[in-house]
């Protein structure tokens, strides 16, 4: 699993992970080849181009997700964000050896673990006409409550099935609150199954539930 | 450059489904794929290849999609499983 890209060639990283092979058949970005620069119990898992502008194109941030997804398989993966790329192997073997430590509690913390995406859309609140600025500011106050409250029975019973759980600052108007939750894979249908029946119990929201994904969004160090 | 992009990647997207995606639409998949590879995952020191502007028109291209989503969740039309 050595490799010995050329003095020029782009070093594109998809993950740190443990000590593991990349699985036969898989390939990265372009279809180029995999390889794994080691520094003792961390890796770097990367493919070597002559040339490469990472767009984030749809079929090319699946594959680096499928790069990820695949690795995770073999043991624990921490995924880099898309687009990370350096100008040789060396400098990704003297991050490896300079944060070892960070990365080892990193690993240990999504060991045997996914992520798992739930998006709560909620109902908008009829908003009734009101009589003065005063009352109208009272009722978006109570719409937005309400709101909390809907999203809150929904995504608590969830947090209790997660090892950690990371909310997404909602877009726009706040009708679809995002949270993921780091899930051991033991842990995957269980979990899925509660989400289709707080669905079937919450007819006021609509949850969406994507996944298994890698752990992007639990990459930093939980205190305690 | 999302949906030209997209037709190339629908062989990846539809291996993605088959037992994996859990209860949401491919296009909830591609936002939160989005989310996860853009603002996500571990930031080393190399070259972030994609500058903050550079992430924000990928966003910009999917606001269509996104609103488009958000507004079948609202109005609580059902997703598929």
């Amino acid at each position: 699993m050595t490799a010995t890209p050329a003095m020029t060639a782009t070093i594109y990283v998809y993950a740190i992970t443990d000590p593991l092979e990349p699985p036969e058949g898989l390939r990265g970005l372009h279809d180029a080849p995999l390889a794994r620069i080691d520094a003792g119990p961390v890796c770097a898992v990367y493919s070597a181009h002559d040339q490469l502008e990472p767009n984030p194109e749809p079929a090319v941030l699946w594959r680096h997700d499928q790069v990820v997804e695949r690795l995770m398989e073999a043991g624990g993966v921490l995924p880099l964000r898309f687009g990370t790329t350096f100008g040789g192997t060396d400098e990704v073997h003297s991050i490896l050896v300079r944060e070892r430590a960070r990365f080892e509690r990193l690993l240990a913390q999504v060991r045997g673990c996914v992520e798992l995406s739930v998006r709560v859309g909620i109902a908008p609140v009829s908003e009734p006409e009101a009589s003065s600025g005063t009352a109208y500011l009272q009722s978006r106050l109570r719409a937005s409550h309400e709101r909390e409250d809907a999203a809150e029975r929904v995504l608590r019973p969830l947090r209790e099935l997660a090892k950690a759980s990371s909310q997404r600052t909602p877009r726009g108007d706040g009708a679809v609150l995002n949270e993921s939750y780091l899930v051991g894979r033991e842990a995957v249908a269980p979990f899925i199954a509660e989400v289709k029946a707080l669905q079937a119990r919450n007819d006021d929201v609509a949850v969406s539930c994507t996944g298994p994904w890698g752990p992007y969004s639990f990459v930093d160090e939980v205190a305690g | 450059m999302i949906e030209r992009a997209n037709r190339g990647s629908e062989l990846e997207r539809t291996n993605r489904a088959r037992g994996h995606r859990v209860s949401a639409p491919h296009d909830v998949g591609l936002i939160d794929l989005i989310d996860r590879l853009l603002d996500g995952g571990v930031v080393l020191a190399g070259d972030i290849t994609l500058a903050a502007a550079d992430v924000d028109l990928v966003y910009v291209g999917l606001r269509a999609l996104i609103s488009s989503v958000a507004t079948a969740e609202r109005k609580g039309i059902p997703l598929p499983r």
